[in-house]
């Protein structure tokens, strides 16, 4: 009696078993095939606020030093054309 | 000369300033719209936080500078072709600002690698690609002032120009060809871009205000080249005249 109490336990229990073995935990199911690379926290420090300012600054600083560039050889072009001008009529 | 007279050559230079102008006017605008959603609009990017806000400058510098190298050369295969002086000058006028925002390219990239790599430099595909396009075109200007036959120099520059294009594409395609550590593109990708909406509308009329700011320059540019042409030519007539040799043309 107690063997055939035992069988029908471990009938009863083997689906479970195989049911409780081949769904793993949720977990499990969401953690990825392959670990992820461990990325750095965005630096959000007074740093990377200072890297932006540089950035924009010397951008900017460059166009505009181009276009005062551009102003002064103009300028001097006018002044050079009108000496000329200026020889020639004298 | 590409002007008959000097009435001729004031009515082309009022005529460049004005198209300049008026670009000028349109892109201050584009740059007021872009700064304000590169600061107000566009949302902090998740994983690299404030200093991406870099790539809002980075990028559209990178464009322009390939974009005005792109013209360089196109317009050296119409000088070394038709030996018109306009496209000499468009071309030297364009290596000029295209060498103005690689500069913008290759300090702003830096500041953005310090803290997302922790190195302000790396020789990688990409970056090294970018400042040997920076020195190919110093060397333009080098080459053109060289010689002693101005003709020849622009010649050999127009050449240069040619060949140093070559790089754009090999920057462009350096991320996917070689172990780079340079992002990979996150807007121009087959499959659509990979960056949020905002990213994206950010980055393109940030695009548009850099392209504006490059054809207002380009054109202030060309109109200085044409008033240096012009002074070229009134000293050659004057040295000329004064060891009375028969006036044989200016200097184009």
């Amino acid at each position: 009696m107690r063997v055939l109490l035992l069988l029908l336990a471990l009938w009863g229990a083997a689906p479970h078993a195989v049911a409780a073995q081949t769904s793993p935990p949720v977990v499990e199911q969401i953690a990825p095939a392959s670990p992820l690379p461990t990325r750095p926290a965005p630096p959000r420090t007074l740093r990377a606020h200072w890297h932006v300012f540089v950035a924009f600054a010397l951008a900017w600083a460059l166009l505009f030093g181009y276009v005062l560039s551009l102003g002064r050889r103009f300028a001097r072009l006018e002044r050079d054309v009108q000496g000329m001008h200026g020889g020639r009529s004298s | 000369m590409w002007w008959k007279n000097e009435e001729d050559l004031v009515e082309s230079m009022t005529g460049t300033w004005r198209w300049a102008s008026g670009l000028a006017v349109l892109a201050g605008l584009g740059v007021l719209a872009a700064f304000w959603m590169i600061f107000f609009y566009v949302p902090t990017e998740a994983s690299m936080g404030v200093v991406q806000r870099i790539f809002y400058v980075h990028v559209p510098a990178a464009w322009v500078a390939f974009m005005a190298f792109g013209i360089v050369a196109l317009c050296s295969i119409g000088y070394l072709w038709l030996r018109d002086e306009r496209l000499d000058a468009i071309s030297v006028s364009a290596a000029e600002l295209g060498v103005v925002f690689t500069t913008i390219v290759l300090v702003t990239g830096p500041l953005w690698g310090k803290l997302a790599w922790g190195a302000w430099w790396v020789w990688e595909p990409r970056l090294t690609l970018t400042l040997l396009l920076w020195f190919i075109y110093i060397g333009y200007f080098v080459l053109r002032g060289a010689t002693d036959n101005p003709e020849r120099g622009k010649r050999f520059a127009a050449v240069l120009g040619v060949v140093g294009a070559v790089d754009i594409p090999l920057i462009h395609v350096s991320v996917n060809w070689f172990r780079s550590q340079h992002p990979q593109a996150v807007v121009l990708r087959p499959e659509g871009p990979t960056a949020g909406p905002e990213i994206v509308i950010t980055l393109l009329v940030s695009l548009l205000a850099f392209t504006l700011t490059f054809f207002a320059l380009l054109l202030l540019r060309y109109g200085l080249e044409k008033l240096r042409c012009n002074a070229e030519a009134l000293r050659f007539a004057a040295e000329s005249t004064r060891h009375a040799t028969p006036v044989g043309g200016g200097v184009g």
